[in-house]
């Protein structure tokens, strides 16, 4: 539709990309940044709990604005290792 | 301590907990700080809020089990398992197999005087048993692609203050085989319902909440794997808020790791909910860590999905069991005629339903069957009516239902295990 959305394809390719970035960011706020520089992002919110595995997660609920005029919305957990790097969990519907 | 040290701690004093707790956390992101902290080095707020938290709150309440004396307790965890990967559980060829532990203190950079820093770390979440193969944990923790994965080990704890066990016993391990069903919702319902490999024998099952909803201001307590280290229970906590159907809100102490764990009511003794989530667990303190929980007032508290969430797959407690397909249902009969009631729901046609029932031997229990109604003595659909202990029913369901289940002692009593399970006609 326009150049600020993304397709259900493109979206999945994203999601197997996740784990790669996730794991070159320095903090969550570098995650979440650079996720709103992404023209397809319509918003984006980190949980203000951590779910508690070991290590525990984080989760980052992110909507997407899709190029069918819908919006989808996926939650990111990720890994904060004990050595202050980051992981990518799972990716999962709210 | 030097006056200065003195009026700076006098200082920080005059701060609430909740102000040191945000000005620790926060500062892995500032270059400086600036304020009222300037020039504070962050040990020595972590001294002062560690000192307020337990001078008000007397938080940090986790306790080794070789510490614990009160029985009740002690039962409540026996039923309690760790979860680890398949990889960390390496099986020595003797039937036992040792746990691949790290140290906590260097693992997570604890600072000097962190609790349990000499301890073994592992287990990545927490759960219990609810039914002689069937463990409950958060939904979070397991999800059917790696659920065969994942090694449920009873007694990872503490054998004394040095000695932890970690050379376990195989008949202690178990293998999941499939979730029998799940929910993960952000910030709502997160429970998983686990079919273990084989059955657990020696290992109690526990009571959990089935209908009803627990007091605001319950006490409660946890059992788990905080930090994934050997099993620690944590009382002196309360139920804080109880407005959400799917989850109840605690100040209990928990950590990373606690994921999966029994909430107990310290009353009953019965699980309400599954710890899932909540507040932050560490700070960084002069480049090591310190644990910080939080207090009964203060932060968010932590999240319990309740166990009426995944309750329906147990049935109501005043009426027929539901039992699972594939799962073998032990129980006993206690007298001549006495009977239990069965159902199992959302039986399907096209696949043949075979019902096992095996007695005790040298009496005679037999078995009832009936579509869409209890199944009575005198009136059934289908039966297994043999002067032998064990039964088998099969059924060639035309429409889609409940099927109810009957064992009767026609003579004698004991104990009897009941299964069911569906097969393909074709293989006729």
């Amino acid at each position: 539709m326009g150049d600020d959305t993304i397709s259900a394809k493109d979206l999945a390719k994203l999601i197997e990309t996740l784990a790669d970035i996730i794991q070159q960011i320095g903090s969550l706020e570098e995650l979440e940044g650079w996720l709103r520089s992404q023209h397809y992002i319509k918003s984006i919110r980190t949980a203000d709990y951590l779910i508690k595995t070991n290590p525990p997660r984080k989760e980052l609920l992110v909507t997407f604005k899709m190029d069918n005029g819908s919006t989808v919305t996926k939650v990111i957990d990720i890994v904060l290792y004990p050595n202050k790097t980051f992981g990518l969990a799972e990716v999962h519907e709210p | 301590m030097s006056d200065g040290k003195n009026d700076l701690i006098k200082k920080l004093n005059s701060f609430e907990a909740d102000q040191l707790l945000g000005e620790l956390k926060s500062r892995p992101k500032k270059v400086r700080s600036s304020g009222p902290f300037q020039d504070v080095d962050s040990a020595t707020i972590a001294k002062v809020l560690k000192d307020k938290q337990k001078a008000i709150y007397g938080v940090d309440d986790r306790k080794d089990l070789f510490l614990v004396d009160d029985q009740g307790i002690l039962n409540d965890a026996d039923c309690v398992v760790s979860l680890f990967q398949n990889r960390e559980v390496v099986d020595n060829g003797d039937g036992t197999s040792t746990l691949a532990v790290k140290n906590f203190g260097t693992e997570y950079n604890l600072c000097n005087n962190e609790r349990f820093r000499e301890q073994p770390t592992g287990a990545f979440c927490s759960g219990f048993l609810v039914a002689p193969d069937l463990v409950a944990t958060a939904g979070h923790c397991v999800n059917p692609s790696n659920v065969t994965n994942i090694l449920f080990v009873f007694g990872f704890r503490m054998v004394d203050e040095t000695t932890p066990h970690t050379n376990i016993d195989n008949n202690e391990i178990y293998r999941g085989l499939k979730v029998i069903d799940r929910k993960e919702i952000s910030d709502g319902s997160d429970w998983a319902v686990v079919k273990l490999e084989r059955a657990v024998a020696n290992h109690r099952i526990t009571d959990f909440r089935r209908t009803g909803i627990i007091q605001n201001n319950q006490a409660v307590h946890v059992i788990g794997h905080p930090c994934g280290l050997p099993t620690k229970f944590a009382g002196g906590a309360r139920v804080r808020d109880n407005t959400s159907g799917e989850f109840f809100v605690a100040n209990l102490d928990t950590y990373g790791g606690n994921s999966g764990s029994p909430v107990f009511n310290s009353d009953t003794h019965q699980v309400e909910g599954i710890l899932v989530r909540g507040a932050t667990d560490f700070a960084s303190s002069n480049g090591c860590d310190v644990s910080l929980v939080c207090p009964s007032s203060g932060c968010r508290g932590e999240d319990c999905t309740k166990t009426t969430e995944f309750s329906y797959l147990f049935g109501q407690e005043n009426g027929p069991e539901v039992i699972l397909l594939d799962t073998t249902i032990s129980s006993m009969l206690p007298d001549k005629d006495s009977i239990k009631e069965y159902v199992i729901k959302g039986i399907e046609s096209g696949k043949k339903l075979i019902i096992n029932l095996e007695g005790p031997e040298g009496q005679d229990f037999d078995l009832y069957v009936k579509f869409g109604s209890l199944a009575k003595v005198d009136d059934w659909d289908s039966r297994g009516y043999t002067s032998d202990p064990n039964e088998e029913v099969t059924i060639d369901p035309t429409e889609q239902g409940d099927y109810y289940i009957t064992v009767h002692a026609f003579a004698g009593k004991g104990n009897f295990n009941l299964k069911a399970n569906t097969m393909s006609s074709e293989n006729d």
